[in-house]
């Protein structure tokens, strides 16, 4: 980390514009549909793009079609992708062009490769391959130095956690900007610690903010929680999963998952990055190294699925 | 060759009396966060599979009864020679005894008694290996045409499905159940308008009246979101295929069930209990209905597709039949028969369903379908209410 004399903080990043920076620079294959995310893994392990696995795209109703399209934009248009191409099989719900489409518009590198259109799977994986490849050598980018308000942490709370609310208050402190997510009281408490008496509406599924500390909806499911932060820009996330529940990994965002210090979180510790045990300057240099590159647990495990909240039931 | 003109079957013969037609060993998570875990278990070992899904096990889900009778009917499906379960914890081994009580041959495991991924992986290798190895050695013996429990599915429709592939799958459905078979008809959203010609093959009063229901309980289920379900059916690629309307789409898609008697009306997952042909209640969504279907102890799926699509299950055969010639001629490694073959001249309707139903038969045999081939192994849970969870947000 770099801190200048006065006191504003840098880590490595990739800028996008002169007020936003990721801390990857991922070309992500994005499937729009179930039925193409075997190809988008292929094409991304192929090339050394990164892509998620999910079991949506079609048969959406009503409000659940945007809903779902804001998911695919929200995570394409996340500081941390450089560019991404777009996986669509042809007939679905949620149309591989118009999902490309609106990615461009908000100004974002995007290429689509359908499988009907070229003609079946092996076609597909050929074509898929080789617009990859030409976008990764398109976006290949070393970091340079970013100021940390150029940065939305996103910080999940399923559960209290002294650690992570520290955390959030050192890099609040250091101009990072942070998106709360999870569930009350944990979400209340830090937004008190960290602005006293400020309003507290919520930033819409999908939409950024420029506010220095903001909320996402409330939700009970720390996958669920964990990817609302990623589509409304969190480019590192660090997570408190309720005690109860595991802790989950996001396709383009590093999750740094920090566990309680006993019962289930205890049993499997090695799927955690820290617990409520580690002294919080160590906690707090793990968490700029994963800025800088590092890997986390959940994306050592391999686990880049991603929870798609679906409002209503499939036709 | 018999009389139906196709190859004497073999299958699998399990302890419960059913029949497999693949003899595959599954690594299947119980949670959403043994994903990675399950799926690097089964990595390169010949004949182990596994799945990605999405449960994230949250107490008080409403979907847990639907989410785990599909979990335990795969682990306990007959197309499985034995499977390996990978739990959170051990609140999820009550689902590796519910497998275990119909004979299969089962393992659990779960990240937590192993510290987490890396050594559950370990472990689950070792389990995984030496059940692959006994796979290996089991022998296929003569079956019956009766051990085919096949599903009927069509996506990416269009307006050839209802002149050319479903009619001759319809053929096909009859043939099998009237020897004995086993046959479900499903997809309720591509149903819709075609419910009073189902009913009148009811086998019972009884029976026409579920039909009737279940067709009514998902129009009042779209009725109560308020919106309308047009914006979803019929889907883009359908309208793009020359299909207008919900109803033209459904009378399309009915001729798959043939037209034989209906014996009953199936929950999704639900196992028959009995031969014959069925209706069950699932998901228009390509994926939830199959797992739906394959859930429910079916060990064959007909696919018939206008539009193409390489999708298929993680353990049964996916046979792809085209609606065309054309789609059969720009997308070859998607389909495994062309039944736009009737409107090309070279054979007729009754001619294709007796071909549709030899693919079938020598697919159960053994020979392996595209899907199978590539790897396709899609996975999907059909939900009623998927995000009761988010805060004044359900909906059921």
């Amino acid at each position: 980390m770099i801190v200048d004399g006065d006191h504003h903080a840098g880590v490595r990043g990739f800028a996008r514009s002169s007020t936003t920076s990721g801390v990857r620079n991922h070309v992500f294959v994005l499937p729009v549909v179930v039925c193409s995310t075997l190809l988008s893994r292929e094409i991304a392990a192929a090339t050394g793009a990164v892509s998620m696995t999910h079991q949506h795209g079609c048969g959406h109703i009503g409000d659940d079609v945007e809903h779902t399209e804001r998911t695919y934009a929200g995570l394409a248009q996340n500081p941390n992708v450089a560019a991404t191409l777009v996986m669509s099989l042809g007939c679905e719900t949620l149309q591989g062009p118009r999902v490309a489409r609106r990615i461009a518009a908000a100004g974002h590198r995007v290429e689509l490769v359908g499988i009907q259109s070229s003609g079946g799977a092996d076609a597909a994986r050929e074509q898929g391959t080789a617009v990859c490849r030409s976008l990764v050598d398109e976006v290949a980018a070393e970091g340079t130095p970013v100021d940390l308000s150029t940065l939305v942490i996103g910080v999940h709370l399923g559960r209290r956690s002294a650690l992570v609310e520290e955390l959030a208050a050192r890099l609040r402190g250091l101009g990072a900007r942070l998106l709360l997510a999870g569930s009350d009281p944990a979400v209340s408490a830090l937004r008190d610690r960290l602005e006293p008496g400020q309003s507290r509406d919520e930033v819409e599924f999908g939409a950024t903010t420029d506010r220095a500390v903001a909320a996402v909806e409330p939700n009970e499911s720390g996958a669920r929680s964990q990817l609302a932060l990623a589509v409304s820009g969190a480019v590192l996330v660090i997570a408190a999963p309720d005690t109860g529940q595991a802790p989950s990994g996001l396709p383009v965002v590093p999750v740094v998952a920090v566990g309680s210090a006993d019962g289930l979180h205890r049993a499997i510790r090695d799927d955690f990055d820290l617990d409520e045990t580690v002294d919080v300057d160590d906690a707090m240099r793990f968490v700029l190294e994963v800025c800088a590159g590092r890997t986390t647990a959940s994306e050592q495990r391999g686990a880049e699925d991603v929870m798609i909240p679906r409002l209503r039931r499939t036709m | 060759m018999t009389m139906t003109g196709h190859e004497p079957l073999t299958a699998y013969q399990r302890a419960d009396g059913r029949w497999g037609v693949r003899n595959h060993v599954l690594v299947l998570p119980l949670h959403g966060a043994a994903n990675a875990a399950a799926e690097r278990i089964a990595v390169g070992l010949p004949g182990a599979v596994s799945v990605r899904h999405d449960w994230e096990r949250l107490p008080g889900d409403p979907d847990t009864d639907r989410v785990e009778r599909i979990l335990v009917g795969f682990a306990a499906h007959p197309n499985v020679g034995a499977t390996v379960l990978v739990g959170l914890d051990d609140t999820d081994r009550q689902l590796a005894e519910q497998a275990a009580a119909t004979g299969q041959r089962v393992e659990f495991l779960s990240l937590a008694e192993h510290g987490g991924t890396n050594r559950a992986v370990d472990a689950g290798r070792r389990v995984a290996e030496a059940f692959a190895a006994e796979a290996a050695r089991a022998k296929r013996v003569p079956a019956p045409l009766s051990a085919i429990v096949l599903g009927l599915e069509c996506g990416g429709s269009d307006a050839m499905s209802g002149i050319t592939a479903n009619p001759a799958l319809g053929i096909a459905s009859d043939l099998l159940v009237e020897a004995g078979g086993t046959s479900i008809l499903a997809e309720i959203s591509e149903l819709l308008g075609a419910e009073h010609l189902l009913a009148r093959r009811a086998v019972t009063p009884e029976v026409a009246a579920d039909i009737i229901e279940v067709v009514a309980r998902f129009e009042r289920a779209v009725a109560r979101f308020g919106v309308d379900l047009r914006g979803s059916q019929p889907a883009p690629g359908n309208i793009e295929g020359g299909l207008t309307t919900i109803e033209e789409k459904s009378l399309g898609a009915a001729k798959k069930g043939g037209s034989g008697p209906i014996s009953g009306v199936l929950e999704l997952a639900q196992a028959p209990g009995s031969p014959g042909l069925f209706i069950m209640d699932t998901p228009g969504q390509d994926i939830e209905q199959m797992v739906g279907m394959v859930a429910a102890g079916v060990n064959v799926v007909a696919f018939t597709t206008g539009r193409g699509t390489p999708t298929g299950s993680p353990i049964a055969p996916c046979l792809k039949i085209s609606t065309n010639t054309a789609v059969a001629r720009a997308c070859p490694d998607l389909i495994d028969v062309n039944a736009g073959a009737i409107l090309d001249g070279e054979c007729s309707l009754a001619e294709m369903g007796h071909r549709v139903f030899g693919a079938l038969v020598a697919a159960a045999g053994g020979a392996l379908t595209r899907s199978e081939v590539r790897g396709n192994r899609e996975f999907a849970f059909a939900r009623i209410d998927p995000n009761w969870c988010s805060a004044g947000r359900s909906v059921s």
